[in-house]
């Protein structure tokens, strides 16, 4: 099964709340559509939530364990 | 873990015990500074954006000089002095020519910036006349007490010597080493304190020979455009300053990280010697509004500004390249898959990696800035802060906070107290300040001005063309309180650091560049050769706008008139002769 680190589900969810929820401002500044804030934030909770699980369960993944070297920095 | 730490190799504390009492105090003393700006910046956030009020609004400008103080003067550069002391003397493997004399510079840095805190504290205490609400950009006509202009000349003074002991040791190493070329952290070391020494030229004459005597009733009024152009002539290149540590540790330290090598050591020299070269005559582009310089010198400080984003690409690549290396080292593969090798799990290289993925951001907000047209759009808007919060309050503090959870061991012989809060942490501050820059940028582009208490002032609303303005101050103010419990969570990571065993053997060497000194010309060393075209391009840059001023508002002026746009004076030469000539083939055709 593909495991996510701890580490990297928390690196790879906090860039990805900031993409989702900046993409609100660009919708808003270069294609004038005013999404609805709570909802907008509840969808990015969502995506980053969802996201964090599936990485956590072993859904989604980005690769085996990473080399053993890894903690040695 | 520290079986995982043990690499058998010396420490810098092994090595150099004395010299690592210095960085050490030098880096807790940026701490502090950060700790305490980070106190102020919270309330600042917090206040501006109506959310909880801890202060009167008249107290505001007293918190904003402290909290842009202390982090853009104490926290950046006292890191600086400790990084480089450090750099200077791992390159050269040598100690410093003499403790005293490294002691001495740090105290007076000290013994500076106790004088402007207090300064600027006490604007919270009424009954005292000292005071210091000017702000970090301090100059005329606001006055500061005569404290605060002091405590910066003295820690300036104390910036000199430091650069003097880097070089210092530089010429004692070279007498021994003549046919070897500078170790490339000396080099960065010494390209960055010379660009230093040209920049701070304009600072020293705008507080020793205008803003100090007229603090001090010596002159009753001052040129406010001349000290205000001599401050900005600083003010861009200390940009740089800030940010060339940074730059150091992404090309030095960052590859090792990654568990790769440097891709080239040619292009980080040239890199140094763009920043020398081209940092200072840019000043300008920040008096884009300023009525009393001629366009003319704006459009020369635009163009001179865009050369700089060379060097900054040049590092991205560099740095990615050497990056991409260790990934591929680590067994990474494919076009992208390699960034899944990489070691996320440790906070040193993330913080320095998202630091580098927002400096991407803040590059492109910076070019609106420099960009004469467009500059006037977003100026003196919400939009810049919320534009040097991701290149110095990003780019610049998440790297030397991630760079020290790597530096600290090699300082103390202990381990870190805990990397999985370093990695929270840098992931807080990432997130934070996406919140808070972007709430900031988007306010700007509505017009909603900086520097005050009270943007929204009684009876004036600010359009927000999506959302709403207490939105994004919602959006602000949890930022700014993120970036708030990040702070924390670092200083007392490190302090808790104390308490770890001792541990022996823990350094970690630097990896070799993958294109060495070898394969860069020897003309890259020559830093008299730089330095003194860098002077020539600041006199080429400044010696014209200067003469202006003074020539029309005096060196104690009050100030200085207008000028035209300079297409009116072309225009006032060219409708006169076109007249003439109108006439003349008048008269010539019937």
């Amino acid at each position: 099964m593909r495991r996510t680190t701890q580490g990297g589900i928390l690196v790879g969810c906090g860039v990805l709340f900031v993409i989702v929820w900046e993409i609100r401002s660009a919708l808003g500044l270069l294609a004038g559509v005013d999404t609805n804030p709570q909802l907008y934030m509840l969808l990015t909770l969502a995506v980053v939530g969802l996201t964090a699980v599936a990485l956590a369960i072993g859904l989604i993944g980005l690769r085996p364990e990473p080399p053993a070297d890894e903690d040695a920095q | 873990m520290s079986e995982q730490l043990e690499s058998g190799a010396p420490t810098f504390l092994d090595k150099f015990p004395d010299e690592a009492a210095v960085v050490r105090a030098a880096l807790w003393s940026s701490f502090i500074a950060l700790a305490l700006g980070a106190v102020f910046g919270l309330i600042q956030a917090l206040h501006r954006t109506d959310v909880l009020r801890l202060i009167d609004s008249t107290d505001y400008y007293t918190v904003l000089t402290a909290h842009g103080v202390l982090m853009v003067v104490s926290f950046t550069i006292f890191f600086l002095v400790g990084l480089f002391t450090w750099a200077t003397v791992r390159s050269f493997d040598r100690g410093v020519e003499s403790i005293r004399y490294t002691w001495t510079w740090y105290g007076l840095m000290v013994a500076g910036t106790l004088m402007a805190v207090v300064a600027i504290l006490g604007g919270f205490v009424p009954q005292t006349d000292i005071s210091a609400d000017v702000l970090f950009t301090f100059y005329a006509p606001m006055q500061a007490h005569p404290l605060f202009y002091g405590g910066l000349a003295i820690f300036v003074i104390g910036t000199w010597l430091a650069g003097a002991d880097y070089i210092w040791t530089w010429r004692a190493w070279a007498a021994e080493n003549p046919d070897e070329r500078i170790p490339l952290q000396g080099f960065m070391v010494l390209t960055t304190m010379l660009m230093w020494y040209v920049a701070t030229i304009g600072i020293a004459i705008a507080v020793v020979a205008f803003l100090l005597p007229w603090s001090l009733g010596l002159f009753d009024q001052i040129n406010p455009l001349l000290t205000r152009t001599l401050f900005w002539f600083w003010g861009h290149p200390v940009v740089y300053f800030w940010l060339m540590p940074a730059y150091l540790l992404w090309y030095t330290v960052l590859p090792t990280i990654a568990g790769g090598r440097l891709f080239s050591d040619p292009l980080g020299r040239v890199v140094f010697v763009l920043f020398l070269l081209l940092s200072t005559p840019v000043g300008i582009h920040h008096q884009y509004v300023d009525p009393g310089i001629a366009e003319g010198f704006k459009t020369i400080a635009m163009t001179n500004t865009m050369f700089l984003l060379l060097p900054s690409l040049l590092t991205a690549f560099t740095v990615v390249a050497s990056v991409e290396h260790g990934a591929r080292q680590r067994g990474g593969t494919g076009l992208l898959g390699w960034l899944r090798a990489l070691p996320w799990r440790n906070p040193a290289f993330t913080g320095m990696m998202l630091a580098g993925l927002m400096f991407a951001a803040g590059g492109f907000s910076g070019m609106i800035n420099a960009g004469m047209n467009i500059n006037y759009l977003v100026h003196n808007t919400i939009w810049v802060p919320g534009h040097f919060h991701l290149t110095v309050g990003t780019a610049v503090a998440l790297t030397l906070m991630a760079a020290t959870y790597w530096l600290w061991p090699q300082l103390t012989n202990r381990r870190l107290y805990s990397r999985p809060i370093g990695l929270a942490q840098v992931v807080i501050w990432f997130v934070g300040m996406g919140l808070m820059s972007n709430a900031m940028h988007v306010q700007g582009l509505f017009g909603i001005p900086r520097r005050t208490a009270e943007p929204q002032y009684e009876g004036f609303d600010f359009v927000a063309s999506f959302g709403s303005v207490s939105e994004l101050n919602l959006q602000l103010a949890i930022g700014g309180t993120l970036l708030f419990i990040s702070t924390m969570l670092f200083v007392t990571n490190i302090a808790l650091s104390a308490g770890t065993p001792k541990l022996s053997g823990i350094g970690q060497p630097l990896s070799e560049p993958l294109s060495t000194v070898d394969d860069s010309p020897e003309i890259l060393d020559n830093l008299k050769l730089w330095f003194g075209i860098a002077l020539v391009l600041v006199v080429l840059a400044y010696a014209l706008p200067l003469a202006s001023i003074i020539d029309r508002g005096g060196l104690l002026g009050p100030g200085v008139d207008p000028v035209p746009m300079i297409v009116e004076p072309v225009a006032a030469t060219i409708e006169p002769t076109l007249g003439r000539l109108a006439a003349a083939v008048g008269s010539v055709v019937p």
